[in-house]
């Protein structure tokens, strides 16, 4: 009997603890969710603020508009007294040892744009463990460990992109799909939107879809390929501009009328659209990015509350609005869904 | 093992044969032609260039920026281009010969330094345009042939000319064949040396303002894996990587090679990771059939 | 253990020097960024170097050889990937993948080593095929950062014994064994011989073919382990994770003295050259460089050390 009573009291208790870890689950999904949010009294500092600022790298011009907001919304603020920035050069064993440096300069907050999505997870669990906050930004950690995730969704912008091409065409045609880098989480994420914006038009048939490494000098090789291939391209999704105003060169260069093409707010493209007058659009993916998540850095360190999720909103250009953005007088690598002034733009 | 391959890619494909895809195919051969020329050169005295894509990219960078569209700025700005390229190549020569370091460090570390050295001259966004005559260079064609890849045969043959015929090219041999045996025949090693990583500099330049014909605009990342794409080209062409022993002949076949395969794996419709595997299968396979023919050769 | 030390420096010069630049570099480091001096920082500057370390090693032994390994990157990102898609959090799978990585390290060094000593393939070029193959392979097994690791797998990374990080001594332990088997074995001693100079290895009765497949095979294998580390590290694998490793771990075998020419030089070199890197990385952090320049200043500070050198021939 007394037996039987201890088997039932371990049984209960097991029970317990797991209905326990199921609802710190529930409430963990529930802490997830976008509209919840955070609150940060806990973090609350006085100043002067010490602010690390852990980039994955700025070997492209978009990271470097990207930094560029990171660096000017920290300027506006002299609450911060030291921000420092470390690049990565797009290498995740580099960037883990550079938030170790970082938290050995003894900062209040991290801000991390992490080189590949979910292998810095170490890094802000480690941060977080010595009560330093994160703010994740451009690519996600898979852990929960962080205070916020400023993004702008790599999966709605493929999509948004499939969805007009779609519509361009009628739901009907043959299109080719330019990608980034096979394997890198923007690239595969754009992709994956825009395939599942394509199953809703089973007119939309894709004749191939190939990765172009995030490369003009690929795109208009791999496209040149292509329209050898396919006597009938009906339209061009490219996941990015530079792959994007290659594959236009190529269209153009093979004396094809050159179909609907997608792109983003980079301004070689905008240029090439206004001069040669296809059917065009630009989804960013906004640079400003950055300078969300140092405005949510400092609410965190005031102790206001912040979203759990930031997404941004990505200007969408069409034909309508294409001269608000477009700038002949500027660089061919500039992007034009900035928020950046004059005087802090890359310019010589 | 070219026609083998022109047969191949013709049962793959069809398309392959087409008028406008052999142009296709000649004209992205010739930016990756014009540097395994001096990668060649380089490979042959017994060095490597790894600066190479980086040199590239630099040139294309600044012929955009310096050029700003202009025709009558093509001419002078392309000789700066080649002596940023002399300069880088000088560098690496240089450390090379007097230091007796190992090429393989320098110039990766030269590769560094350009690539810091042009981010930071355009704060990381290009600027400026392609005129109208460089991209005539890079695109542009007389007939159905490319005039880039014109540009590079005519490179190609001027090279192997000095290579067999002038005591020069005889010297480059020497020295890759033996360094010592060269200098106690009275070469002047480092001087060889310090020439053909010159003019692989040279060379790299040259290759960056055909890829900036090609592109229209200057791209930072122009020429991003022409350092190894140049170097399996050279060996695949039969030169090797011991120096020494080789010639432009196979680097031409080389780069065709390696171009046609990139060519019709897409024409295949190949995925992207099997037209990885398909093109390190067929490297390998290409450089198994060379030293096995060299070795029956050398039994005969 | 001092001895040692002294005597391998004073019978190789060049060692001498190597190890004269990281001292520099030490003090360079102690003297100009405060932080630097924290047992926190160098704690995690060793367990920083221990991932270029592991792989450093096995290319050390190639490079002794004559040869060049390209293809430790993209096996670097396949072992890590199959370590954690697999894994997926599971503890009891722990050891059977761990044998399995290793195993398939094992066999993709083997390959490159027949390619290399049997159908006399250019180092170069079938270690760089090989790298094209395995990079497509991880590619088609995932696109996206795959499963994760357990708790207990991660120790191996990121575990502390004290104030020293699990995975220095693991790496102290395993340069111990392979600096044994390159100066006390048959095998080591052939590698030099192979490297110096193959004929008269061949001469004096060392099969060179079985040595050089041994060669692949001891870096396939540190590969294998660099990504099983990596993954611990980092607690999942990514399909891209190992791009730059071929490249920065023959810079470090380099700069640790050893002749791409094959023959001179050793792993005593390569830890000083792993740890030069890791030196330069942390000081340029520390002081706050920005990225355009750290890249011109890491080629300076990279081409003056070889330069340093002057090799007699």
């Amino acid at each position: 009997m007394k037996r039987v009573l201890v088997v039932l009291c371990v049984g209960l208790l097991f029970w317990i603890v797991l209905a326990g870890v199921a609802l710190a689950q529930g409430w963990v999904k529930f802490l997830d969710s976008d509209k919840m949010l955070v609150d940060t009294s806990m973090y609350a500092k006085t100043p002067p603020w010490k602010i690390g600022f852990s980039n994955a790298s700025i070997s492209n011009s978009w990271r470097v508009f990207f930094a560029r907001h990171v660096e000017y919304e920290a300027s506006k603020h002299p609450e911060i007294a030291e921000f420092y920035v470390t690049d990565a050069q797009d290498n995740p064993t580099k960037q883990l040892a550079d938030v170790e440096d970082l938290l050995a300069k003894g900062i209040d907050l991290l801000i991390i744009s992490p080189a590949t999505e979910a292998a810095l997870n170490p890094a802000v669990e480690k941060a977080m463990e010595k009560g330093v906050p994160v703010v994740v930004v451009d690519r996600k950690v898979t852990t929960d460990a962080y205070v916020t995730f400023v993004e702008s969704s790599n999966y709605q912008m493929g999509k948004i992109m499939a969805e007009w091409l779609a519509e361009k065409l009628g739901g009907k045609g043959n299109i080719v799909m330019l990608s980034g880098i096979a394997g890198a989480g923007p690239a595969e994420d754009r992709l994956k939107g825009a395939m599942d914006a394509l199953k809703n038009y089973p007119g939309i048939k894709v004749l191939e879809q190939q990765y172009c490494e995030w490369s003009p000098v690929l795109g208009k090789q791999v496209m040149a390929t292509l329209i050898q291939k396919y006597p009938q391209i009906d339209g061009v999704w490219a996941d990015s501009a530079l792959q994007g105003s290659g594959a236009i060169e190529a269209l153009q260069e093979a004396g094809k009328p050159i179909p609907p093409v997608t792109g983003e707010d980079m301004n070689r493209y905008l240029k090439m659209w206004k001069e040669m007058g296809f059917e065009g659009v630009a989804v960013s993916f906004p640079t400003w990015q950055g300078q969300v998540a140092v405005q949510k850095a400092i609410d965190i360190l005031n102790g206001i509350a912040v979203p759990r999720y930031v997404d941004c909103p990505r200007v969408i250009i069409t034909k309508e609005n294409l001269d608000k953005f477009v700038r002949m007088d500027l660089p061919d690598e500039f992007f034009m869904d900035s928020r950046l002034p004059e005087e802090w733009l890359p310019k010589r | 093992m070219l026609v083998a391959l022109f047969v191949v890619a013709g049962i793959v494909s069809p398309i392959f044969y087409r008028p406008q895809n052999i142009f296709n195919v000649l004209q992205q051969a010739s930016a990756l032609g014009v540097v395994s020329v001096g990668q060649t050169l380089v490979i042959l005295s017994g060095g490597i260039d790894l600066s190479i894509a980086s040199i590239m990219a630099t040139s294309c960078v600044f012929a955009a920026a310096l050029m700003a569209g202009k025709n009558s700025m093509v001419i002078p700005i392309t000789l700066f281009c080649l002596a940023i390229g002399a300069l880088a190549g000088f560098l690496n020569g240089i450390i090379t010969t007097r230091r007796n370091a190992p090429p393989f460090i320098v110039t990766l570390g030269t590769a560094l330094i350009f690539q810091g050295i042009r981010f930071v001259y355009t704060k990381g966004a290009p600027f400026g345009s392609i005129p109208s005559w460089l991209r005539f260079l890079g695109r542009g064609g007389i007939g159905f042939v490319p005039a880039s890849v014109i540009i590079f045969l005519f490179l190609a043959l001027v090279m192997e000319a000095i290579l067999q015929r002038s005591a020069y090219g005889r010297k480059i041999y020497a020295v890759g064949d033996n360094k010592v045996a060269a200098l106690y025949s009275g070469i002047n090693v480092p001087n060889i040396i310090l020439s053909v990583y010159a003019l692989s500099g040279i060379f790299a330049a040259f290759g960056g303002l055909v890829l900036a014909g090609y592109l229209g605009f200057g791209d930072n990342w122009a020429g991003k894996g022409y350092e190894l794409d140049a170097i399996a080209a050279v060996v695949v062409g039969g030169t090797s990587l011991a120096g020494g022993e080789g010639g432009m002949g196979g680097t031409v076949v080389g780069v065709l090679l390696i171009t046609i395969l990139s060519n019709i794996v897409l024409l295949a419709g190949l995925p992207y990771q099997f037209q990885q595997i398909v093109k390190g299968l067929v490297v390998a396979a290409a450089v198994i059939f060379y030293s096995f023919v060299k070795v029956s050769g050398e039994r005969r | 253990m001092v001895t040692l030390i002294q005597r391998i420096l004073r019978g190789n010069p060049t060692l001498f020097f190597v190890y004269v630049i990281l001292f520099v570099f030490f003090v360079f480091a102690a003297s100009t960024a405060p932080q630097f001096r924290t047992v926190y920082n160098i704690s995690n500057l060793l367990r920083q170097a221990v991932a270029f370390g592991i792989v450093g090693i096995g290319q050390t032994i190639v490079i002794l050889s004559g040869g060049i390994d390209l293809s430790v990157g993209s096996l670097i990102s396949l072992a890590a990937c199959l370590t954690s898609g697999i894994m997926i959090g599971n503890p009891t799978l722990v050891f059977p993948i761990v044998f399995l990585v290793l195993g398939i390290g094992v066999l993709v060094g083997l390959t490159n080593g027949t390619l290399v000593a049997y159908l006399r393939v250019p180092p170069f070029i079938a270690t760089l095929a090989m790298s094209a193959i395995l990079q497509g392979s991880v590619l088609l097994y995932t696109k996206k950062p795959v499963g994760g690791v357990t708790r207990g797998f991660m120790f191996f990374a990121n575990g502390q014994l004290g104030a020293i990080p699990f995975a220095f001594v693991f790496w102290v332990i395993l340069l111990s064994f392979f600096l044994f088997l390159l100066r006390r074995t048959g095998l080591g001693l052939h590698v030099y011989a192979i490297g110096g100079n193959q004929e008269i290895a061949r001469l004096s009765g060392i099969r060179v073919s079985v040595a050089k497949v041994a060669v692949y095979v001891i870096s396939g294998f540190m590969a294998a382990l660099t990504g099983l580390f990596l993954a611990s590290r980092l607690g999942i694998g990514d399909p891209l994770m190992g791009q730059g490793f071929e490249l920065e771990s023959i810079t470090a075998v380099l700069i640790g003295g050893t002749s791409l020419a094959g023959g001179k030089g050793g792993i005593e070199g390569t830890i000083a050259g792993v740890l030069i890197i890791a030196l330069i990385n942390n000081i340029l952090n520390l002081l706050g460089v920005s990225g355009f320049w750290q890249w011109i200043i890491k080629g300076i500070v990279v081409i003056v050390v070889v330069a340093a050198y002057k090799v007699k021939e």
